[in-house]
């Protein structure tokens, strides 16, 4: 199997860079490569960092099984729940929303029913550090996160680093 | 009389799309219409100006199905416009990581339409091997790539890194699994593609997709900008195409070959490359299934061929002169992938265009519906496995330059 399936914690970095606050996952990511030196943490052996970018359903959480000894997965990405841009959130799977089934589209699969599955069938525990976003500007590019939400990584790198001891 | 039949939206594919039928009294497809509703993007656009380096790590956004397959044509694009030649190990590499990505992605179409055609009782065992042969390919992805979506070492020039020789050796082992259950796959599914019958029993119309187009593929596994002459396609607008009310709705060009309309993927690459003549849509599935022999077989060809100590990236300077324009075309799992750049002397790009794999098949699958009771179009649409989210772009201009009704890109 895929490499980073043979991890115990994931920490996925979800989005798309080209809109707008939907890149704060890939930033955070960047972010935690950068810090390998400053937190020893990040260098261990059972930790994966991946820039999910919008594949993490299909690339990632489909392949997981009873075989992989994954037990932890850490999500970086944007929230929209009406709060101050900016403001971070942290979110369990009773937190997620229980999505139906969504069979019309292989591309735009919810993660919601995916994460809550993996959670139910093989106990791996989820955890989102969610950013209230400013602005998604798709189907328009935009490389740059509002201000609001570039503020908010170093917080959000320290919520996922207390996620990983 | 005859009505209009309107499938909205089209399921168990990648992308928001939508059929829309004139049929006759008998519900018989007298007129089709494929059309992809996603919103148009405009990557050709932003890319320019932006350094070369950046445009593998942007189109790799595309969508989220086929990363690997646009950072590819990107590289190999830039690499052409800029007259870098990459090393053999680091093509051989290049070759691999797609091919891994086209391992994952067919056995994904596989699992796609088995409510279609697999009845109940044998899904289990075949979901079961669709998991890992998906597995193995998205090893080789993550091994060779250095990253299991984003692969960060394909780079302009060729890859950043070899593997080590006991990665080498593990990707030989996990493919001879492949291959063994690729086998399995298709011993399976060509009797049920064959005997043409839906899950329920229902029995498939001979002539199913029928089309007399042509097909365009460049290689049998990686591409070869050799083998197309470039200058025979042209991108024509919907407005060119469609009726005025079908035109609205369309997202995509439509890309002619000398004129003709080209169906690329498995099929065409079967036509092209192993004499293959079968048509119809079953002949795109079945097509598909022996693919996944062949991609493994060149996979372990390629693990025997490469020299894992030897250069993978040319140091040249990534720079242009601002005029020649690089063509890099890729044959990802739905087909023959084009993109072209510009790079000028600074190394940033002037111009960029990407005609995607599905932008080809779209309006024939339109046609390809004709003939046949509306019912089974969903079938043909699902054989062509389109990934419609990479190829909604759009040019305001039609091949004669003239601009075509601007309120409609608003």
């Amino acid at each position: 199997m895929p490499g980073y399936l043979n991890k115990e914690i994931l920490v996925l970095g979800c989005g798309n860079i080209l809109f707008g606050d939907d890149g704060f996952g890939y930033h955070i990511i960047n972010r935690l490569n950068e810090l390998k030196e400053q937190y020893p943490i990040l260098n261990s052996e059972k930790i994966q960092l991946i820039d999910a970018g919008t594949g993490a359903s299909h690339f990632i959480l489909s392949l997981i099984d009873g075989e992989t000894p994954l037990r932890k997965i850490v999500i970086a990405d944007i929230i929209d729940y009406g709060l101050e841009p900016g403001t971070l959130k942290k979110l369990y799977v009773e937190d997620i929303p229980n999505l139906p089934k969504y069979h019309v589209d292989a591309h735009d699969m919810p993660l919601a029913g995916m994460l809550r599955e993996i959670n139910d069938d093989y106990g791996v525990e989820i955890v989102v550090i969610g950013c209230q976003q400013k602005r998604v500007t798709a189907p328009d590019i935009l490389l740059e996160l509002s201000d609001e939400v570039t503020n908010s990584i170093d917080d959000a790198v320290k919520m996922i680093i207390e996620e990983l001891n | 009389m005859g009505k209009t039949v309107e499938i909205n939206p089209t399921t168990r594919h990648e992308g928001h799309t939508k059929l829309v039928l004139k049929v006759d009294d008998d519900g018989i497809v007298e007129k089709g219409n494929y059309l992809s509703v996603t919103p148009v993007r405009g990557f050709e656009k932003f890319l320019v100006g932006k350094p070369a380096e950046f445009a593998p790590i942007a189109v790799s956004r595309f969508c989220g199905i086929c990363p690997i397959a646009h950072a590819t044509s990107a590289v190999e694009a830039i690499e052409d416009a800029c007259g870098i030649v990459p090393p053999k190990d680091g093509l051989l590499l290049r070759e691999l990581t797609g091919i891994g990505n086209k391992m994952h992605s067919h056995p994904l179409h596989e699992f796609l339409i088995a409510p279609d055609f697999i009845p109940e009782k044998d899904r289990v065992e075949y979901i079961t091997r669709i998991q890992q042969m998906r597995k193995t390919g998205q090893y080789i992805v993550d091994t060779i790539g250095g990253e299991a979506i984003h692969a960060p070492n394909i780079k302009v020039g060729g890859m950043l890194k070899s593997i080590t020789p006991s990665a080498a050796s593990k990707i030989y082992y996990k493919c001879k699994e492949f291959e063994k259950l690729a086998k399995e796959q298709l011993e399976y599914l060509i009797p049920i593609f064959e005997n043409r019958t839906l899950v329920d029993g229902t029995e498939i119309p001979e002539k199913l997709g029928y089309h007399d187009f042509g097909y365009l593929a460049t290689d049998s596994t990686y591409g070869n900008r050799e083998n197309i002459d470039q200058k025979k396609v042209h991108e024509y607008t919907p407005y060119d195409v469609y009726e005025k009310e079908v035109a609205v709705q369309a997202c995509t060009t439509i890309p002619r070959y000398n004129g003709r309309l080209m169906e690329v993927g498995p099929r065409a690459r079967f036509a092209k490359f192993h004499d293959f003549k079968e048509k119809g849509a079953m002949a795109i599935h079945i097509a598909r299934a022996y693919e996944n022999v062949v991609h493994v077989k060149r996979a372990m060809e390629i693990v025997d061929e490469l020299n894992v100590d030897g250069p993978t990236r040319a140091k040249d300077p990534i720079l242009g002169d601002g005029e020649k324009l690089g063509l890099g075309v890729h044959e990802a799992a739905r087909g023959h992938n084009t993109h072209q750049a510009s790079i000028d002397e600074k190394g940033r790009i002037t111009y960029y265009n990407a005609i995607v794999a599905t932008t080809w098949n779209i309006p024939l699958i339109g046609k390809a519906v004709e003939g046949t009771h509306y019912k089974f179009a969903e079938h043909v649409v699902r054989a062509y496995d389109p990934c419609v989210s990479c190829a909604t772009h759009m040019i305001s201009l039609d091949y004669d330059n003239k601009v075509v009704n601007e309120k409609y890109f608003k």
